[in-house]
């Protein structure tokens, strides 16, 4: 890894979160994670910056690299782990785990490549949602298109942002301009002609055998169901 | 008389085959019901570590939809949506309809293979309705029929029955058609190709082609001909009364 090193990155995100007064859970650090390859592919044929093996978990993009790199911080002591929420089995959906860093080092935001100013942005945007989050990761990122559960995410359809360079028209020539007021004047009476023409072409009548002999569409009520989704392999 | 009696078994041209698409060709084709009021799909997680089954609510559009919003649920996977974006839930029904606009989009090498790009060669086709009766009550009247047989409305335009003979085993996708009316105010673009449209060999005769474009034109905004103007003044002169406005 040139760019940056893992272990400098998933700080410096936790930088930019607590700056950005956001709790670093492990969801949505995960989720930044895995923006930072995104945006590191989208300009660089592909490839990402952890080389992790990203694929789709119950929360969207997760690899076991990431995860395994949380606990070795915790470990070596440069991550502090935390814990919100209840601590019986019962509530065990409910409790939020995160990150931080033991203290604060300035350095990180200095770190952080400029490709990942987009990153930060998205951290503003999202990053007190982890809802909002996941529907940005899953509705508008290349890898997650169509892609089922379980599935390895393909970095290789991740394109660079944008429209690509402005095409600017050149200024027309006087000349075109003249040209173009002539043709533009023919057309605005070309189409008065029509209306005109139109006005005398009256409709049938939208009597009451017309309101009753056209098909209504009927509403639907409201209602719900349940859709069972396959996971990657299922048939 | 109306016009269906005036083209008479002039009305339609069989196709050998079914072929590459022509303009007044039949096919059938997946008509939404447009509902005034638009239904959104909501999706929501039955359980909040799990993509694989989800509750699905459909509610009437509402001033939240397709805005950026704040979610108190988890997003379902295979929806992919943007955070922009809904699911928009309609009834539909299989409908006979009329090619009234070919290859208009189709860009590039026929046969090239092509990516998934937003260049598509869709038809642009008229949804045919039938006439109401004891099987289908949400069909036109026959006040109705027999007016658009005499051209009253821009929107509408009539479509002859056909008893079709050919067996469908020599003539792929064969079939015989009900009277109906073609609706221009409910055009639809489909791309050429089964399940979603299922062409027939049969198209609509040069002669009715050509008044049905001049009808189409005049729908959207164009001036309507003289031939045309003339025409509807002669079938209107012949309209039945029970089809006449009360005066």
């Amino acid at each position: 890894m040139g760019l940056i090193d893992t272990k400098t990155l998933t700080r410096g995100l936790i930088a930019w979160m607590r700056r950005e007064g956001l709790a670093p859970t492990r969801t949505r650090l995960v989720k930044f994670l895995y923006l930072a390859d995104l945006q590191h592919a989208r300009y660089k044929g592909g490839e990402t910056l952890t080389t992790w093996r990203w694929y789709t978990g119950p929360f969207g993009p997760v690899a076991v690299e990431a995860l395994q790199l949380f606990d070795q911080g915790v470990r070596e002591g440069w991550l502090r782990q935390w814990a919100v929420g209840g601590d019986d089995e019962a509530e065990s959906d409910r409790r939020a785990v995160g990150y931080d860093l033991p203290e604060q080092d300035e350095s990180l935001h200095e770190a952080m490549p400029p490709l990942l100013g987009k990153v930060r942005e998205w951290m503003k945007r999202y990053g007190d949602s982890t809802p909002n989050l996941l529907r940005f990761v899953y509705g508008d990122t290349e890898p997650m298109q169509n892609v089922r559960e379980g599935e390895v995410l393909n970095f290789s359809r991740a394109r660079p942002l944008g429209p690509g360079p402005a095409v600017q028209s050149a200024p027309l020539p006087r000349k075109q301009v003249k040209r173009l007021d002539d043709l533009v004047a023919r057309l605005r009476a070309e189409y008065s002609a029509a209306r005109a023409a139109s006005a005398g072409f009256a409709d049938g009548p939208r009597d009451a055998a017309y309101l009753e002999g056209v098909p209504t569409d009927d509403d639907l009520p409201s209602g719900e169901f349940i859709i069972t989704f396959p996971r990657s392999g299922d048939e | 008389m109306g016009l269906l009696q005036y083209f008479g078994s002039k009305f339609y041209t069989p196709l050998d085959k079914i072929g590459t698409p022509v303009l007044g060709q039949l096919a059938w084709v997946p008509v939404p019901n447009l509902n005034p009021h638009p239904f959104v799909v909501e999706g929501q997680r039955v359980q909040d570590t799990s993509h694989q089954v989800a509750r699905a609510r459909w509610v009437p559009l509402n001033d939240n939809h397709f805005r950026r919003r704040e979610h108190k649920q988890l997003p379902i996977l295979n929806f992919n949506l943007g955070e922009t974006e809904e699911m928009i839930a309609f009834k539909a029904k299989r409908r006979p309809a009329l090619v009234v606009g070919t290859g208009a989009t189709l860009l590039g090498m026929p046969g090239e293979i092509m990516k998934a790009h937003h260049e598509e060669n869709r038809l642009v086709v008229a949804p045919v309705y039938g006439v109401r009766s004891e099987n289908d009550l949400s069909g036109f009247s026959s006040i109705m029929m027999a007016r658009v047989r005499h051209l009253l409305y821009r929107q509408y335009f009539p479509l002859a029955a056909w008893r079709e003979t050919r067996a469908s085993k020599t003539h792929d996708g064969a079939c015989s058609l009900e009277e109906g009316i073609v609706r221009f105010d409910r055009l639809q673009f489909v791309t050429p190709s089964p399940p979603g449209c299922k062409l027939v060999p049969l198209r609509v005769s040069d002669d009715v082609l050509a008044l049905l474009h001049a009808m189409l034109w005049t729908y959207l905004h164009a001036p309507p001909s003289d031939a045309l103007k003339e025409m509807r003044e002669v079938l209107a002169s012949c309209l039945p009364d029970e089809a006449r406005p009360a005066t």
